[in-house]
């Protein structure tokens, strides 16, 4: 498998004016191709700060986020996110005046694709996560909840990047729309080769990723190989 | 920008909200701009109706120093006055000597006049001087005005002389005799025996140590100056008693005089007196309303922005730049008050029709104002730290 993402030594600190707290602490991680990862532990253990700096959002403090070789403090990060890495929100965080197909068509927007182009594709990732154009001129508040987050997965797709990063993607899921969407994470993973990060608390996620990574602390803990794939 | 513009459409409500708000601080602008413009411009029309007629009560002066009121009256009008010359009109300089005059006319043979030599700016009249004046056909009235020595001799010289000469010789008794002024002769008059000269031919010569009156008046035609003319008046002359008597008492030159400046200005101060009020009281509001339009602009910015952090920082998560993020919500805030400002100016319009004077400046200042407020509410919005909104997620 190929290596896409790497976290070497890295460290993030909150600060404020009585402390100072490690969220990430010297945590080492490559992160492959083709693989489904879940990050678990417990809050504030510093899941959801491993994954901000995994989607460009900021630098680690110290240590190093490498993309393909290349260190993310060294890159434009607006252009990493828009290219390389997308993010799926628990509470799906899509626009809300914008209808569905036209929250898919946003990150395609910021690339430069004209408006009929993007509409093509945007349409085509929905079709991908399940959601015919009935849902095209929908506008999110029209959506139940698994509706919401399969758009934000089409949009996450849309912007074709490599890595999709989810954060507690099934959290506001009941247990059949959870699968579901678990079942969109893993396919997209195995059949089409992108590398899908999820920070859960969803065992059911820990059960079907391949790599299961434990945190504590901020720290690495423990590093489980799931065999069943 | 079709972002925002997909968000104004759909959150309607909220949108027509703001443009209210902006449409009615810009119609708040236009109708104080409006009304002080008005104000104004009654106030111009009423100093304009007025007109104030000056007058320097001739009477004696005290010291010796302040004789030399012909120079000193030009003095006031050429350089003082200076800058409001185009409001003063009908000037009249009046000197008037009583003192033992010769004339004499081409026969040499001299003559001792009865009566004072004038200086005039201006062409005598009946109703001043009680007697009529006939100028000679070939003059018409600008004739002392100009710099050439003139004059209008009384008609029973002329008679006595035949009718034979067009100039005569003038020499108050102290001067030498061959120190004659000869002046054109342009018309005569009915009067007692005075020779009524031009003013600016009046020979210094003429006045030396004579008895003398001195009359200064003119018009102001527009009120507006009124206080600007009392208080250089003040430097040289003395305001009347209000009883008007004439008193004796410094001047701002801290000279003894006796002179008097009255400026009749009727009931002026009652019809001025609350315009001005009015339109101090416009202008004090007028900042205010400036410093309103930032406040709103940053409250209703705000107000429009705070629910949207989340939104903004998934635009951020998505690979939009700070800058185009703030460009998003600055257009739509800038969209929002454009529009306002646009129907504001129009309900201005429609209020005052053809009346409407549309003070660009301060709309601008309005719309610079209003998008500060704005700007700062937004790059609050756009420099959003998205670590911190996913941290509050977690």
């Amino acid at each position: 498998m190929e290596k896409i993402l790497e976290v070497k030594n890295a460290v993030y600190e909150y600060r404020n004016k009585y402390q100072t707290v490690k969220a990430v602490n010297d945590f080492s991680f490559e992160f492959e191709r083709g693989k489904l990862y879940a990050v678990v532990g417990k809050s504030g253990c510093g899941k959801t700060t491993l994954l901000a700096m995994l989607a460009g959002l900021d630098v680690p403090k110290e240590g190093s986020v490498v993309y393909k070789g290349k260190d993310t403090k060294e890159m434009n990060l607006d252009k990493y996110r828009r290219d390389d890495v997308a993010v799926i929100y628990q509470d799906y965080n899509l626009f809300p005046l914008l209808t569905a197909i036209e929250n898919v068509m946003y990150p395609l927007h910021l690339k430069g694709i004209k408006d009929k182009e993007a509409k093509v594709t945007a349409a085509k990732m929905m079709d991908s996560v399940g959601l015919d154009s009935a849902f095209h001129k929908r506008l999110p508040s029209m959506l139940s909840g698994g509706e919401q987050q399969r758009v934000a997965i089409a949009r996450a797709l849309a912007a074709k990047a490599d890595v999709i990063l989810a954060d507690e993607p099934t959290g506001n899921l009941d247990s059949e729309n959870g699968k579901n969407i678990i079942g969109i994470l893993k396919k997209l993973a195995h059949e089409e080769g992108y590398c899908v990060i999820v920070v859960t608390h969803d065992s059911e996620i820990s059960a079907d990723a391949d790599e299961v990574l434990s945190m504590r602390d901020g720290k690495l803990v423990t590093k489980q190989e799931d065999k069943v794939n | 920008m079709r972002y925002g513009i997909t968000n104004i459409l759909r959150s309607l409500p909220k949108s027509i909200a703001l443009v209210c708000a902006a449409m009615v601080l810009t119609l708040s602008i236009c109708i104080i701009s409006q009304s002080i413009v008005t104000q104004t411009q009654s106030l111009e029309d009423v100093y304009s109706e007025y007109i104030i007629e000056t007058v320097i009560t001739d009477q004696f002066c005290i010291e010796e120093t302040n004789l030399a009121m012909n120079s000193k009256y030009y003095n006031i009008i050429s350089q003082n006055l200076h800058g409001i010359r185009d409001y003063i009109t009908d000037i009249k300089i009046r000197s008037s000597f009583s003192s033992n005059y010769t004339y004499m006319f081409d026969d040499k043979v001299e003559r001792e006049l009865g009566g004072s030599v004038v200086g005039l700016t201006y062409l005598p009249d009946e109703e001043e001087f009680k007697h009529e004046f006939n100028l000679m056909p070939l003059y018409d009235e600008s004739i002392l005005l100009d710099s050439r020595p003139s004059c209008i001799v009384p008609k029973r010289m002329m008679e006595d002389m035949g009718w034979e000469y067009y100039t005569v010789r003038l020499r108050y008794d102290k001067q030498e005799e061959n120190e004659f002024v000869e002046f054109n002769i342009v018309g005569t008059h009915e009067g007692p025996d005075n020779i009524y000269c031009s003013y600016e031919s009046f020979n210094d010569e003429l006045t030396k140590g004579t008895v003398s009156i001195y009359s200064f008046r003119f018009n102001l035609i527009n009120s507006k100056y009124t206080g600007e003319v009392a208080k250089i008046l003040k430097f040289y002359f003395i305001e009347p008693s209000i009883v008007g008597a004439i008193r004796r008492e410094l001047n701002e030159l801290k000279i003894l005089f006796r002179y008097t400046f009255v400026m009749p200005k009727g009931n002026l101060d009652d019809v001025v007196k609350p315009i001005e009020s009015d339109i101090r009281k416009l202008k004090i509001a007028e900042p205010f309303l400036f410093v309103l339009s930032v406040a709103t602009g940053l409250v209703v910015s705000f107000m429009s922005t705070k629910n949207r952090k989340a939104e903004f920082a998934v635009m951020r998560s998505l690979g939009t730049g700070k800058a185009m993020v703030f460009f998003e919500a600055f257009f739509e805030q800038l969209l929002l008050c454009l529009t306002g400002m646009l129907l504001g100016i129009a309900v201005f319009f429609a209020i005052y029709r053809q009346n409407a004077v549309l003070v660009v400046w301060k709309i601008a200042v309005f719309f610079v104002c209003y998008m500060s407020g704005t700007a700062i509410s937004v790059l609050n919005v756009a420099l959003v730290n998205v670590m911190k909104i996913m941290k509050a997620n977690e």
